[in-house]
């Protein structure tokens, strides 16, 4: 009976924390959802993905106000984190430069900039994922950054949110979650890379979170079989263009960072103290 | 020593309250849209205009927060389906026939209304609270956006 006030606070912190793995998949059936913090959208169909290997990415760095060479590696490191992150069970390759923009039709995977402007100022980037509706299979991932914000590689760490400059390669990140067929995880707080908002003078995004890495772990439980991959046939010309924008995107907000285990960590507390008292006593 | 333990159950419940129990803030959501209203998508129609797809969404205006729209409001956004080939764009929130939404509209490259980036929010009925936005009553919200009258 001297243990059921402790069993109680165990069972209280059990009962409020949040479950380890809560990522979220994109399914062929997401059905209309509005996102807040600590709000996950509902996701009833089959799990999108990736079906051949390795996937092949292009780069079109035009409007980006980087050099090329920045600009791709800042991307392929952002893809890198995935695939290690899955333990090789998606693997990405570099294409080459394109002039491409973005292009449901055409299987090429390519991450340009253009001017996400229209009614959705406030939009760094946003992914346009083309699928097969029955089986899930994902087709063509588009990336578009918006050229209309200030990109740049912050210095790793950074976190200033007077810096109005996004940090291509954690914006990458989130959008490349999107690439593997990651939805939002609104729950474990900002620094989950699927938060479904980011802000700028940030590179927290940069790093999977242990909910990311399972989220991409679940999708490619194992070693992805190599072959010719995803189509590069005409991924280095001109073309695309993508929409309008389209509202949407990857929004900046106001910092808001991860609180969520400080209840775990009152009760931690509590535990030791009480433990203390008892040695004393 | 038994009592610290129902301020800590009090700050554990506290503690647990989701963040979006502090508000969403709709008026920075409105900002940058020129047509408030409430309304329900009748009909929608998807198809590829270019390398994108596009769905039309035929809204019945329910209620006017600000702004006129004109009859006939067709309401425009990136991805849908067609012929079994799917697009979504990350973010975007797709409006589905028979739902009712709070929208934030502002005229796209073609002309067309269209949400802008937090412009699309379902309006659900609630038992307690009637028909709700975000989880708030949709009075409340329409209020905020200076919408009341």
């Amino acid at each position: 009976m001297k243990s059921a006030p402790g069993a109680i606070v165990v069972a209280a912190c059990l009962a409020v924390a949040q479950p380890l793995n809560a990522f979220q998949r994109e399914t062929t059936d997401d059905p209309d959802c509005t996102e807040a913090p600590g709000v996950d959208c509902p996701h009833l169909g089959t799990p999108l993905s990736w079906t051949v290997f390795p996937v092949h990415f292009f780069v079109n760095a035009d409007g980006s106000g980087l050099s090329f060479d920045t600009a791709r590696d800042a991307i392929s490191a952002a893809l890198s984190t995935w695939q290690s992150g899955s333990r090789d069970g998606i693997v990405f390759e570099f294409g080459g430069q394109s002039q491409k923009g973005s292009d449901g039709h055409d299987g090429c995977n390519v991450v340009s900039w253009q001017s996400l402007a229209q009614g959705a100022a406030d939009i760094f980037s946003q992914a346009i994922i083309t699928f097969r509706r029955n089986s899930g299979e994902i087709l063509d991932v588009d990336i578009e950054m918006n050229s209309d914000s200030q990109f740049a590689v912050l210095p790793a760490g950074e976190d200033d949110p007077f810096d109005e400059r996004v940090d291509l390669q954690a914006v990458s990140t989130h959008e490349a979650g999107h690439l593997v067929g990651l939805d939002h995880e609104n729950r474990f707080g900002s620094d989950v890379v699927m938060f479904f908002s980011d802000t700028s003078g940030n590179t927290t995004h940069r790093t999977l979170t242990s909910d990311d890495r399972s989220g991409v772990l679940a999708a490619y439980p194992e070693p992805a079989s190599l072959g010719a991959g995803t189509t590069t046939a005409g991924c280095t010309g001109s073309g695309g263009g993508g929409g309008d924008g389209g509202g949407g995107g990857c929004a900046l907000s106001s910092s808001r960072r991860a609180t969520d285990l400080w209840p775990v960590a009152a009760v931690f507390a509590y535990l030791v103290a009480r433990q203390r008292r008892r040695r004393k006593s | 020593m038994k009592k610290p333990l129902l301020p800590f159950m009090a700050l554990i419940g506290l503690a647990a309250l989701p963040p979006a129990f502090a508000g969403t803030p709709w008026l920075e959501w409105a900002r940058s849209s020129t047509l408030q209203l409430v309304g329900r998508c009748d009909s929608r129609s998807s198809r590829w205009e270019g390398h994108a797809i596009y769905s039309y969404c035929e809204v019945s205006a329910l209620r006017i927060v600000h702004g006129e729209p004109e009859p006939g409001l067709v309401v425009r956004q990136r991805g849908g389906e067609v012929d079994g080939i799917a697009q979504r764009v990350s973010h975007v929130t797709p409006m589905e026939p028979g739902g009712i939404y709070l929208l934030f509209l502002a005229r796209d490259s073609s002309g067309a209304w269209s949400p802008t980036s937090k412009g699309v929010n379902r309006v659900v009925e609630s038992s307690d609270l009637g028909d709700t936005v975000g989880g708030e009553p949709l009075g409340e919200v329409i209020r905020q956006l200076g919408g009341g009258n």
